[in-house]
């Protein structure tokens, strides 16, 4: 079965299906994402989370078409019923930044350092709606400033990013993406480099996004905290395939993947003690040698030997989708309290 | 970063990107290596003279004489061979000087900065402040013709480039964790510098004296052109432009010395240019 | 905590960096205020954290604590000897007591030397003989778990929870008393993050090591310290031992920070009041006048703004600086 086929919501948004990208190597290619599926609704918040190198970042700029050159993806991707993994360029520019848009990993360098703040949201605006003036432009942009909680915005535009601080300067960033009032919102670790209490302010700014103007939101984190404050929904990739997806409650409490298990007992927790952390031991597989079977079992403590033979299906469990062969019967919360 | 680095210079387009590099190398590689052959066995089989008679006068190229004679009957291309003695020499003394008194200046500016930071970069910035030409120029007439002074004013010239290069390259080491690392480590000065710093310095000098072989011999053959280098019978390409120059409608007087000033410059450029792909991409410097 | 006990007793430290102007002729036209009087101690083996928000000057405070930048002001007293006095020659004996494991698994490991040569670089300053060298680095490598096969191995060669392995291991192969962390885990994964923390408690736990902890994870912070101090805007505005840091922050900026620590539970993390901090956060170039947290705080008084709230001290060890800090 396909992954895709048993998380589907009614008309999904965004419905990514067996997607797999090659990246070319010096002995030919090898896969860096290797079946991942999802969907997405309108309003509804996805959190992608997986250790780095996983694929997260690739998954998304493929539904974007920004693959760099040299990758190929296969697989389906569909956005609003229609296919868009191979749509020409021409078509695809005209999603990005108005039907999809997305939030880069690094926030420091998405600004152009010798334009204005101002100019730089404007920019984005009238790509998409050439017809307005300029008057109409500036409000625009102050009215996408003030959304995004940039206090003063009429005096704000005028300044360069140097100007700003990192937290605000993210918050311009969000203000660009979402200028278009896209129906898809890809936030690759939109807070990784900003603080606590700024963080805050994001969390704020995102669940607004959702709540006020029914965005789509594909939340990409290693941050578990992050997800479980607002997520709906968590699809967690090991090695360039999901090992479980579901609804974000049920995952949390009753994870069923033995990596998702290992992952929410990896992190300590700011109101209850324990001697020692879980630690999951070994390392993510190489992209060019990997193991055969299921990707996890090298590190697996409950792998057997068929867990080093096949490849484990898709099988569905109430809300959640998991690819393990052991699913059903580990109960993973007391499991791995034993293991540690 | 680094993978992404990689895939832009090698995979993206397999065949293209590593076909015309490998290209251009291998073909800088030959003639940089047919020069220094060159050099080193012309006395064994010159054709002629380089500085004799060798036929009639400014006959255009012929089956005796491959790229002609010239105004005093001597063979353009035995001359054109004979050239990469004055040239290579040349290139090899200048850079051997100023590279090293470059990187040691560089290097101690960088290194220990206050004064003899000051003074350096001044000293440096004092030189910089003239064209490059025109200062070599200067300094050859008032040394007075010849090629030794020619290549006294080149050193002037070149020194500060690497004493620049080298003065940034060491500021930025220095800035990396692993030189605090050192510190911490209890290692003394010199042991940061020589072992923590200067290790990872090498790459960009490296690259750019690569580059500058063929700049020197240009500039070289420049102030021989206008005069002010070596000076007639000798050789040198610089100066057999100028005999053809002065000759004007026999084209073929300047052609070969001409061919190898432009060979040997864009070799050594294509060369420079394949070393900073060889060179560790591991060490690149964060900006 | 009596200071006779203290390990390092950091006082008033100041650190300035100037801000310079021109090119050509660089003048000082004003001064970053990084580190701004700083006063902490800790104790033979315990572990001091120290939270903050970027850029509040905690690297820049554990520099000034190893003599990688110089301190303006202030002392830095370990065992008593102030070590802000000592010419570099005569700091180099105390190197081996203070290490430092760096933030950065990459830029802190020397590229072109194998990860046994890095470990025993401290060793070799030590002026110990080669095969002694090789000798004790192999145990540094056991001891965090690095198979000693890999002693060759350049740097390029390890993952970044691997390359982390090799900065402790060399922060330890000269038994050091205290070790400054700072944020040693930031850049890692969360399940390598995981093995890493348990790595440096075991270490603690068996060599008696005194940590200060530079993090900005509070429930790392909270999982992994005896004490925390807060810091912010290069100052220390509230010190505590840990449960009573987490259960009664009385400084309003270490209550946001505590309120806006994200939670791995869905349920919980839904239902917490957020305390959502508006405005910026000031530069330590231009500082503002009294207290230092005035321009974001919740609870700022016309007082705020001209006195810089002096420590009052809630219970033992509990130190706050504010004026109208929740008792
Ligand atoms: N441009 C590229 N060229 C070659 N390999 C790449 C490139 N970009 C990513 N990869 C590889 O593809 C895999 C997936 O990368 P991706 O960036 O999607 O990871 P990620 O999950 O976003 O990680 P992170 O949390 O570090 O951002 C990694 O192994 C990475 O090394
Ligand atoms: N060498 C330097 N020259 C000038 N300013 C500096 C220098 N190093 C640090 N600063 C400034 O001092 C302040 C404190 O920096 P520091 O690196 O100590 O912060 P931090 O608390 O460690 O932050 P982070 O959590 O991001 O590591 C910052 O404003 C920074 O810009
Ligand atoms: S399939 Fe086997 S190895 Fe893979 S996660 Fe499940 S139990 Fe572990
Ligand atoms: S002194 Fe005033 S401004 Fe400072 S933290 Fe306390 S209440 Fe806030
Ligand atoms: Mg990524
Ligand atoms: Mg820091």
């Amino acid at each position: 079965m396909k992954i895709g086929d048993m998380t589907a919501i009614p008309e999904p948004l965004l419905e990514v299906r067996d997607l797999r990208i090659a990246i070319p190597g010096r002995q030919g290619e090898h896969l860096a994402v290797a079946n991942i599926g999802f969907t997405v609704a309108s309003g509804e918040i996805l959190g992608l989370v997986g250790e780095s190198g996983s694929g997260k970042s690739l998954s998304m700029l493929a539904v974007m078409g920004l693959l760099p050159a040299g990758m190929r993806a296969s697989g389906s991707i569909r956005f609003k019923g229609q296919e868009i993994l191979g749509l020409p360029e021409r078509q695809m520019r005209r999603l990005r930044g108005g039907r999809i848009a997305m939030i880069f990993q690094d926030p420091m360098t998405a600004l152009n350092p010798v334009l204005t703040l101002g100019a730089q949201i404007v920019e984005t605006i009238e790509l998409h709606n050439p017809s307005l003036s300029s008057r109409e432009l500036r409000n625009r942009a102050i009215e996408l400033m003030e959304l995004v909680a940039i206090p003063a915005p009429d005096k704000r535009f005028d300044q360069y990013p140097h100007e700003f601080s990192g937290g605000m300067r993210q918050r311009i960033v969000i203000a660009i993406a979402v200028a278009n009032d896209p129906d898809l919102l890809i936030a690759d670790e939109p807070t990784t480099a900003l603080d606590v209490t700024i963080q805050a302010q994001i969390v704020d700014i995102l669940n607004r996004l959702r709540r006020e103007k029914g965005v789509a939101i594909a939340l990409i984190t290693h941050d578990l905290g992050l997800v479980a404050g607002l997520a709906d929904r968590i699809a967690i990739l090991y090695a360039g395939r999901i090992a479980e997806c579901g609804e974000i409650g049920a995952v949390f409490q009753r994870p069923r993947h033995p990596y998702t298990a290992g992952l929410l007992a990896a992190v300590p927790s700011i109101d209850a003690d324990v001697a020692r952390l879980y630690a999951i031991r070994g390392t993510p597989p190489s992209l060019a040698d990997r193991p055969p079977g299921c990707q996890f079992n090298p590190r697996c403590p409950f792998a057997l030997p068929r867990c080093a033979e096949y490849n484990p299906e898709f099988r569905r469990f109430g809300e959640t989708v998991v690819a393990c062969h052991r699913a059903e019967e580990l109960n993973l919360a007391s499991d791995t309290a034993d293991a540690r | 970063m680094t993978v992404a680095a990689s895939l832009k210079s090698k995979s993206i387009w397999p065949g293209i990107t590593l076909r015309w590099s490998s290209a251009t190398l291998i073909f800088a590689l030959f003639v940089i290596i047919s020069f220094i052959v060159i050099a080193v066995t012309i006395p064994l089989w010159s054709p002629y003279d380089p500085v004799g008679m060798a036929g009639r006068r400014l006959q255009p190229p012929s089956a005796l004489h491959w790229c002609g004679t010239d105004a005093l009957g001597r063979d353009v291309l035995t001359r054109a061979l004979w050239g990469t003695r004055y040239s290579l020499p040349i290139a090899v003394f200048v850079l051997g000087v100023a590279v090293p008194v470059g990187v040691l200046l560089g290097t101690a500016a960088g290194f220990f900065g206050g004064i003899i930071d000051n003074a350096v970069m001044r000293l440096a910035d004092v030189t910089l402040a003239f064209p490059p030409v025109l200062l070599a120029m200067a300094i050859a007439a008032s040394l007075g013709p010849g090629l030794v002074n020619t290549a006294v004013a080149l050193i002037i010239v070149w020194w500060p480039i690497y004493a620049r290069l080298m003065r940034a390259q060491v500021l930025n080491v220095k800035k990396l964790d692993h030189v605090d690392a050192a510190v911490i480590a209890g290692a003394g000065r010199f042991r940061i510098l020589f072992k923590h710093i200067m290790p990872l310095c090498w790459s960009p000098i490296l690259v750019n004296t690569t580059m500058d072989v063929g700049l020197v011999i240009l500039l070289a053959s420049g102030l021989s052109f206008i005069g002010l280098g070596a000076q007639p019978p000798a050789p040198e390409w610089g100066q057999m432009v100028a005999e053809g120059a002065s000759n004007f409608y026999s084209w073929w007087i300047a052609l070969a010395p001409g061919m190898a000033i432009f060979l040997i410059s864009i070799s050594s450029n294509f060369l420079g240019d394949a070393l900073r792909d060889v060179l560790d991409p591991q060490v690149k410097l964060p900006a | 905590m009596p200071a006779e006990d203290a390990l390092l007793k950091v006082e008033g430290v100041h650190v300035e960096f100037p801000i310079l102007k021109g090119l050509v002729f660089p003048r000082r036209v004003g001064s970053i205020s990084a580190v701004a009087g700083v006063s902490i101690e800790v104790a033979p083996g315990e572990t001091l954290s120290l939270v903050g928000e970027s850029g509040c000057g905690k690297s820049t405070l554990a520099r000034a604590i190893l003599r990688l930048v110089t301190a303006s002001a202030g002392q830095v007293l370990f065992k008593g000897v102030d070590l802000t006095k000592l010419s570099p020659a005569k700091m180099r004996p105390f190197r081996r007591h203070v290490q430092l494991v760096f933030q950065n698994p990459y830029a802190s490991l020397h590229p072109r030397m194998t990860a046994r040569e890095i470990i025993a670089e401290p060793l070799r300053m030590l002026g110990m003989d080669r095969r002694e060298q090789v000798e004790r680095a192999k145990q540094a490598m056991q001891r965090v778990q690095l198979r000693p096969e890999f002693g060759d191995r350049y740097p390029f060669a390890f993952s970044g929870g691997q390359r982390q392995r090799i900065g402790i291991a060399r922060a330890l192969s000269v038994n050091p008393e205290m070790v400054v962390l700072d944020e040693p885990v930031s850049a890692l994964d969360v399940s390598v993050q995981a093995d890493v923390l348990n790595l440096l408690k075991d270490l603690q736990a068996d060599l008696g090591i005194a940590y200060l902890f530079i993090a900005h994870n509070l429930a790392v912070v909270r999982h992994f310290s005896d004490r925390v101090a807060v810091m912010y805007l290069g100052k220390i505005v509230e010190t505590a031992p840990r449960d009573r840091l987490f259960k009664r922050p009385a400084h309003p900026y270490t209550e946001a920070l505590l309120s806006a620590a994200p939670m791995p539970d869905p349920i919980r993390e839904r239902k917490r009041q957020r305390i959502v901090l508006r405005g910026e956060i000031p530069s330590p170039a231009n500082r503002p006048t009294g207290c230092c947290f005035r321009t974001r705080c919740p609870k700022a008084a016309a007082i705020c703004a001209q006195i810089d709230p002096p420590p009052v001290t809630l219970a033992q060890g509990h130190v706050v600086n504010c004026h109208f800090a929740n008792a």
